[in-house]
């Protein structure tokens, strides 16, 4: 029965696609169609994965065949790929219910279809991206996938930036998918065969300088998915630009696309890893975390700053593997699996918490049309209810416990900390320093979350757009409450979660059963004897003491309770004189100057002399990736290909020219060969 | 240790309930200390829970602007603070909900207080609570690195993160101090100052709006309100120096239940944070606050001190 739930599930993204195109006049059916079906598809990948879980057994089976020719795609979905298959289920699922609102008030009915159709090809792609067990099928659903966001992300293509976007997106996807069909040829000329089965065991054979050309190249192809720094550049664009149903399904899932990769490749896929790349990982993850965390405070765009803890996120996944890698390179696998099943922790609850934000956020985009925090606030006057499940969404991304968040970084730092016990010196100070970022970028979560949530919901509105805005309607809500109910779960049952990881864990290879860390209805625990362990509901109870406490002072005190306006030092306060976004950044901006280059502006005018009567204030903030980087690599290119001009004469005589030239070239080598 | 669910909650509620009822006497000692040293008389060394007991009684006066945020913030921080204690073995080497965490819940707990709070003061539109916030989440983000780095130090020496387990192991380990251990107990020490709003990060005294950070945040609150405010910061600041104590003095821990080793266990914990008190009396009235901008390099002292504290003692 399993056997065909993968292919069911692709049938009902195919319905999906189908069933748009026919009813593409009527937008109200059109959505429910699409949706629905992709609702379905994404509840049969989920079965799929749950049982692949349960039984900790992987399913094989066949795609097509085509007897004929004598081919055929197959799919193979073992524990990995079903922990990632599930993982986009958790969000895609409630995704789809949000679009079927999202789209009635928020897209033109025209685009409807459009976005009924490259939606269900997206999911349809990704889908197969995790379950594919050979190059062939990976790289088409992988090519497939990126066309599709592409696509979505060119959604409101009448604007510029939408269409810059998608293209920068296209190109750094060419960049890595480059980076992989080299990396895939390369093995694949090693072992001859290209299911991944045997092509693994062509990167064994593979001497040490190639295993890291390969490494590399691996890292380079994953890592623009993944969004890792400094190949990260088109996502902080990406994400914001395409409609906010997708922007949550690219930041929650999209990303893992890269991420599943790079736990294939490092997790023992090329053979027992260096010790130099999981420093490498780690070092990346560092990088990603503190520059993605760093640049999300500094934001005052709701989307972008989401898309770029987007890219902190995706880093701590990355310290996670990278702890990961060097326990394996180590000869230590138990500690290895703990540095794996870290990480793919900290996956699902990104999927579960950047979903609820993302989708939060496209309701008050919604109901305002600004994207702006300088434009919004007192929304939770308005909108209680996207209030309070952003808030707990914010709580989750910051890492605060009893949330999800806060039991994958724990286990983030456990890994950290355990790698200590086994390696050698340098990893012995490297891994505490790794713990001690981790730190940095959880407490710069928590500043980038309190700005997000307080300049959004909170003080009095800023503009008059905030101060009208009304409520999500309920279609709307009620995915953000599934996925907030996923937040606390997966919180308060860390142990459950860590049981299945650990099935996960071994089911990769080199890995084998372990007992370094396990996990029950109770809690988690690490090492034996035991080094750390966390049962969330233990301190439920301590907490609601708290809470009760703090109420029972209620009955104790006055019962009056009044309302008055703030003192306003002898002015009156409004939304002019509230802090701002810029203003609460700006202290740790200060601080971090090193790394952000904020370039300032002030201009005084003076009507009469010594006496001010306007000032001017402009501040930025330049991404330098894109300045130093990208800049003059793209400058580079164009001028290239300015002198290549030369021999694309545009003249027929000269193009048949080069092929006979072509041609006697290819005869002459091909005549060499023996 | 024990798993039966009624001794463990009934030493839990005795341990938040002692941290509760001794938090107010640390302020009031620091007080009085603070102004033996600049020659004045100072207030009682009870007044703090008269202040308490008055601000309690009276009606919270809440700003128009403000919504239920504003509202549950206070009950957040004080509950977070609540819970925090649990975690903490104090005269006896074993912390009643340690079956829940170790250190990294307590730094986390901490955190959910910190950022429950700066979310409600951005709530009622005035810019004081709005810098407040800022500069708390400024402070608190520099701190938590060398926080990390000083309880790693203390966490991998002992083998553990379990905060009951490792002060039962430090205790069995005996005096013997290592050196690295003091850098990391300074580095702690760094940033119990900036947790709990001393000169020179912050000053509890001031209210001269510009310089201030924590009581630029709850500058809104009132009545019962800010009752819970103060008093859980005060739970907080004896918990920090709880901490303190705890890992790097072990001396006089009770391992068993034998009353005389409780009373000594006591009397100890006691004296300990009678010193800590004191050393933070002497900053206090020997220091000037630092200039905000300044902060960030007494943070990465602390920093550098935790690391030098972690490469000397696995080096």
């Amino acid at each position: 029965m399993s056997q065909s739930l993968l292919p069911l599930g692709l049938a009902f993204h195919a319905t999906g696609v189908a069933l748009a195109l026919v009813l593409r006049r009527q937008p109200a059916a059109c959505r429910w169609a699409a949706f629905l079906a992709s609702l379905g598809g994404s509840l049969v990948s989920f079965v799929l994965g749950a049982s692949v879980l349960a039984s900790g057994r992987s399913v094989r089976g066949v795609l097509f065949a085509n007897p004929a020719a004598g081919m055929s795609v197959g799919y193979a979905v073992d524990p990995l790929s079903a922990w990632f298959l599930v993982t986009f289920a958790v969000l895609a699922a409630p995704v789809a219910v949000y679009s079927v609102g999202y789209l009635a008030h928020a897209m033109p009915p025209g685009r409807t279809a459009f976005v009924g159709v490259a939606w269900n090809v997206l999911l349809m792609s990704v889908e197969t991206v995790f379950a594919a067990d050979g190059v062939l099928a990976f790289l088409v659903a992988w090519e497939l996938m990126t066309l599709a966001t592409a696509a979505l992300v060119a959604t409101d293509h009448e604007s510029r930036p939408s269409r810059r976007s998608a293209f920068l997106y296209l190109a750094m996807s060419h960049l890595g998918t480059g980076c992989l069909v080299a990396a895939f040829f390369l093995l694949a000329s090693g072992s001859g065969s290209l299911a991944f089965a045997d092509l693994l065991g062509g990167a064994t054979a593979a001497s040490s300088p190639w295993r890291d050309v390969l490494f590399v190249l691996f890292l380079v192809g994953f890592g623009v998915k993944a969004g890792v720094v400094p190949l990260h550049v088109w996502l902080p664009e990406a994400h914001p630009a395409a409609p906010s149903n997708v922007s949550a399904l690219m930041s929650g899932g999209l990303i893992n696309a890269g991420l599943y990769g790079l736990v294939r490749v490092g997790a023992g896929g090329l053979g027992r890893p260096d010790p130099g790349w999981g420093m490498g990982v780690l070092l990346l993850g560092s990088v990603s975390a503190i520059l993605g965390v760093l640049y999300a405070l500094s934001e005052n765009d709701l989307k972008r700053l989401l898309a770029f803890s987007t890219i902190e996120n995706g880093g701590i996944a990355l310290m996670g593997f990278g702890a990961g890698m060097i326990g394996l390179a180590a000869g230590r696998p138990e500690l290895g699996a703990l540095g794996f099943a870290a990480g793919l922790y900290h996956v699902l609850n990104h999927a579960a918490f950047k979903g609820l934000l993302f989708l939060g956020a496209g309701g008050v985009v919604a109901a305002t049309g600004t994207r702006k925090l300088e434009e919004l606030g007192g929304l939770a006057h308005r909108m209680p209810r996207t209030a309070g499940l952003f808030l707990l969404g914010s709580a989750a991304i910051a890492g605060l416990p009893l949330l999800n968040g806060f039991a994958s970084e724990w286990l983030v730092f456990q890994a950290l900390l355990r790698g200590f016990f086994s390696a050698e010196r340098l990893t012995r100070i490297v891994l505490p320093l790794g713990g001690a970022l981790l730190a940095l970028t959880s407490a710069l979560a928590a500043a980038c979350f309190v700005k997000a949530f307080a300049m959004t919901f909170l003080a009095r509105p800023r503009s008059r757009a905030a101060s009208e805005a009304t409520e999500s309607k309920a279609l709307l809500l009620a995915p953000q409450a599934f996925l907030a109910a996923a937040c606390v779960g997966l919180g308060l049952f860390p142990g459950l979660v860590v049981r299945v990881l650990a099935g996960v864990a071994a089911s990769l290879p080199g890995f084998g059963p372990q007992d370094a860390f396990s996990g029950g209805l109770a809690g988690m625990t690490i090492g034996i004897p035991a080094f750390d362990h966390l049962s969330p509901l233990v301190i439920v109870p301590a907490v609601l003491f708290g809470l009760g406490l703090a109420a029972a002072s209620g009955l104790v005190s006055a019962r009056a309770r009044r309302r008055a306006p703030a003192w306003g030092c002898g002015g009156e306060l409004s939304a002019e004189t509230e802090y701002t976004a810029t203003a609460f950044a700006k202290p740790l901006v200060m601080v971090f100057r090193g790394i952000y280059r904020p370039t300032r502006e002030v201009s005084r005018f003076e009507s009469v002399r010594y006496f001010t009567s306007e000032v001017r204030y402009r501040s930025q903030i330049d991404a330098p990736f894109e300045l130093h980087v990208y800049g003059p690599a793209t400058r580079a290119v164009l001028a290239a290909a300015g002198q290549l001009r030369v021999i694309q004469a545009g003249s027929l005589h000269a193009y048949l020219a080069y092929v006979l030239v072509l041609g006697v070239i290819l005869l002459w080598w091909l005549g060499g060969l023996p | 240790m024990t798993t039966n669910p009624l001794p463990v909650a009934l030493f839990a509620v005795a341990q938040a309930t002692g941290f509760l009822l001794l938090a107010p006497l640390l302020r009031g000692l620091i007080k009085k200390m603070k102004a033996a040293f600049q020659l004045r008389q100072g207030p009682r060394l009870l007044q703090p829970y008269s202040d308490l007991a008055k601000l309690l009684g009276k009606e919270p006066v809440r700003s128009t602007t403000a919504s239920w945020v504003f509202v549950a913030g206070p009950r957040v921080y004080f509950a977070s603070a609540i819970a925090a204690t649990t975690l903490l073995p104090t005269i006896f080497a074993a912390a009643p909900l340690e079956a829940a965490g170790g250190i990294l819940l307590l730094v986390g707990l901490l955190a959910l207080g910190r950022f429950a709070l700066a979310t409600a003061a951005l709530d009622t539109g005035s810019p004081f609570g709005g810098m407040g916030a800022s500069r708390e989440m400024t402070v608190g983000a520099l701190a938590e690195p060398a926080l990390m780095l000083a309880l790693f130090t203390a966490g991998l020496s002992a083998g553990s993160l379990n905060l009951g387990e490792l002060v039962r192991r430090t205790a069995e380990r005996g005096t013997s101090i290592h050196p690295g251990e003091i850098l990391a107990a300074a580095a702690l020490f760094i940033v119990l100052l900036a947790e709990a709003g001393r000169v020179p990060v912050d000053n509890p005294a001031t209210h001269l709006e510009l310089t201030m950070i924590h009581e630029a945040m709850v500058l809104e609150y009132s009545g019962a309100d800010l009752a819970l405010v103060e008093w859980a910061s005060a739970v907080k600041e004896l918990a920090f120096m709880t901490l303190l104590a705890g890992l790097f003095f072990p001396i006089g821990v009770a391992t068993s239940l034998a009353p005389e080793a409780l009373a000594i266990s006591a009397l100890a914990l006691l004296a300990k944070v009678f010193a800590l008190a004191l050393m933070v009396v002497l900053v206090e009235s020997t220091n000037a606050k630092l200039r905000f901008f300044r902060v960030p390099e007494l943070m990465a002292v602390a920093l550098g001190l935790g690391f030098l504290a972690l490469a000397m003692r696995f080096f």
